[in-house]
């Protein structure tokens, strides 16, 4: 129990804290649940094709990074609608991953990780996920408020001529972003890889549009996003422990992600209108 | 038009890229790529249909489009109209065709038309981006009646996933026997035909794209764009709707589980390749109905599976709505001084 919570906020935490990152730059990453695919999935395929454990997450991340790069460059570059793009990207991977699947695996079933016997236990340790997301928390807070590249990032958001007049294309910083979304949202697929051993098709059952709900509850501050990570894991595993684990039916499950985000826009599009007219 | 040729061409790159890694004779599987609709009146039939069901979608994109949204719920929209139209066909009598027919199809349109309602009413008052809510509805919605055709609503004896089938009086009239053309195919061009006209020959289309362009402007010239944020994605949505009814009263005689999927992403593909110009809707429902068939005869020996569709789709979305600048080569610039 424990332990499912604390994967579930890890993996919630990194995606968020990617997706944090884009918003402020002014970009939002669509495509987090896409690249959350394509990091479990590149993580299981480099595994069993004989890359080791550490290899294989490096070999996952450098994939989501590029991905996300090309991605980043072909959207912000174009001028596109981000939103279009970004469904775009996740359609492209969702049909990519199941594309290469069956060729490598002669089918669009579980692919099971070969060594995880092996490591299970260092990978699967509570302390390690706790580790994890207290690092990569404290580092994206302090690099986003405390370094001159964070300040450059929210400036490409929120004030992208004071960048162009110290000579820095607001363009450059968005697609680092976006790479940086795209890498952490990917890091956060691999480890769910990890966690249950396995790829399994849709494994990213819509936590990437969960991430972007943290996005916003956490206001994009990754110390937000993390703690509102740990409320949504909590009440997410009481739910279903409570109830006990069948009487949800996995399907109606899959529909909530949806709802809970488009109520929550909803509500802060509802008070800020309200304010605005007083 | 010429970064819509390239990502055609790019997207069927990528299929022979597939067919040649996968297929055990290349050679046929290409030319049934190119080919395979035309090879046989069933295969045809399936071309017009298809081709039919994304002008209709796709005329729903243009309309929401015109009107400055953006209808990306189509997927849920055409789900919810399929699963309302062959429950209300359950209950319709059977001696009556004429007149149940139409009134499913029209139920199934309203079916769709609640989503897009929705959308509408929180754009008009909370001001939520249709774009994002209409996805996220459709998102939901789909996940909701997949676990009710596969539950309480299931056909036991069937062995799809499905609901209880129509009776077959209320199918719709063939056209060929035997295959998925019918009746009311022959009325869908008029709709983009229609919708042409509204858009350029009536002051309500005049307001409508007006309020596209530029919202403050038509406020300021006294146009009601409140209205123009409810009703044209309702319209719209309800155009999907009607898709998914005509997909259970004409192909699938009943609501099979995913039986609508791929008619909201392709019918803005079709949008999106025709500019969103009502009238260039029909060429490029054609083209992409032609792109669909062939990969769906060109796979059916393969071991490329179903989901290479969403492979294309987002290609095609990528591709055609991040058009490609000319100026600048390098990625990292530093800006003008």
């Amino acid at each position: 129990m424990t332990n499912q919570v604390l994967t579930l906020w890890t993996v919630l935490t990194l995606a968020g804290i990617g997706g944090a990152f884009s918003n402020r730059a002014g970009v939002l990453n669509i495509a987090l649940e896409g690249f959350l695919l394509l990091g479990a999935f590149s993580m299981t395929a480099a595994e069993t094709l004989g890359l080791g454990f550490i290899g294989a997450v490096l070999f996952a991340l450098i994939t989501c990074a590029g991905a996300g790069f090309a991605w980043a460059v072909w959207s912000v570059r174009s001028r596109g609608n981000i939103f279009i793009l970004g469904l775009g990207m996740n359609l492209l991977i969702a049909g990519g991953v199941t594309t290469l699947s069956s060729l490598l695996y002669g089918g669009k079933g579980v692919v099971q990780l070969s060594r995880l016997a092996l490591h299970g236990h260092l990978v699967l340790s509570p302390w390690l996920n706790l580790a994890i997301v207290m690092v990569t928390t404290a580092a994206a807070w302090l690099f986003l408020f405390r370094t001159p590249w964070g300040i450059h990032l929210r400036a490409a958001g929120s004030c992208p001529g004071m960048l162009s007049g110290r000579h820095i294309n607001p363009d450059t910083t968005r697609i680092l972003a976006l790479t940086l979304s795209a890498a952490l949202a990917g890091a956060a697929g691999a480890l769910l890889a990890l966690r249950i051993g396995a790829f399994v098709p849709n494994m990213s059952a819509n936590r990437g549009w969960i991430a972007l709900v943290l996005v916003f509850i956490g206001a994009s501050n990754p110390l937000g996003v993390a703690a509102a990570a740990l409320i949504y894991s909590c009440a997410e595993l009481f739910t279903t422990g409570i109830q006990g684990s069948t009487s949800i039916p996995g399907q109606l499950a899959l529909a909530l992600p949806y709802f809970i985000t488009a109520a929550f826009l909803v509500a802060v599009n509802a008070v800020n209108r309200l304010k605005s007219k007083e | 038009m010429k970064h819509k040729l390239s990502a055609i061409a790019a997207a069927y790159l990528l299929i022979l890229l597939l067919l040649f890694l996968t297929a055990g004779s290349p050679a046929k599987s290409v030319f049934r790529l190119f080919f395979g609709p035309f090879l046989s009146g069933y295969a045809f039939a399936n071309l017009l249909n298809t081709a039919g069901l994304l002008v209709l979608t796709a005329s729903g994109i243009v309309l929401a489009f015109q009107s400055g949204e953006f209808n990306l719920g189509g997927e849920g929209q055409a789900y919810a109209g399929a699963l309302t139209s062959a429950l209300t066909a359950l209950v319709l009598p059977s001696f009556l065709p004429g007149v149940s027919i139409p009134i499913y199809l029209i139920a199934g349109g309203l079916g769709g038309m609640i989503l897009g309602l929705v959308s509408g009413l929180l754009k008009r008052y909370t001001g939520t981006s249709v774009l994002i809510s209409s996805y996220l509805l459709s998102g939901g919605v789909i996940a909701i009646i997949h676990f009710l055709v596969a539950g309480s609503l299931r056909e036991e004896a069937s062995y799809l996933l499905s609901t209880t089938p129509l009776a077959p009086e209320l199918r719709i009239p063939r056209l060929i026997p035997g295959t998925n053309s019918h009746l009311a195919l022959l009325l869908v061009p008029l709709v983009p035909l229609g919708l042409w006209f509204f858009l350029t020959r009536t002051v309500q289309g005049y307001e409508l794209r007006l309020k596209g362009l530029n919202r403050n402007f038509a406020a300021y010239g006294g146009i009601s764009t409140g209205a123009y944020d409810l009703w044209p994605i309702t319209a719209s949505a309800f155009l999907h709707g009607f898709a998914g009814a005509l997909v259970v009263g004409g192909n699938h005689f009943a609501c099979l589980q995913g039986g609508t999927a791929g008619l909201g992403w392709n019918g803005i593909g079709v949008a999106l390749i025709g500019g969103n110009h009502p009238l260039f809707v029909l060429p490029a429902a054609l083209f992409i109905g032609m792109l669909l068939e062939g990969i769906e005869s060109a796979t059916l020996f393969s071991r490329i599976p179903m989901e290479t569709g969403f492979l294309i789709q987002g290609l095609l979305f990528l591709l055609i709505s991040g058009k490609a600048r000319k100026h600048g080569g390098r990625v990292f610039r530093r800006s003008k001084k």
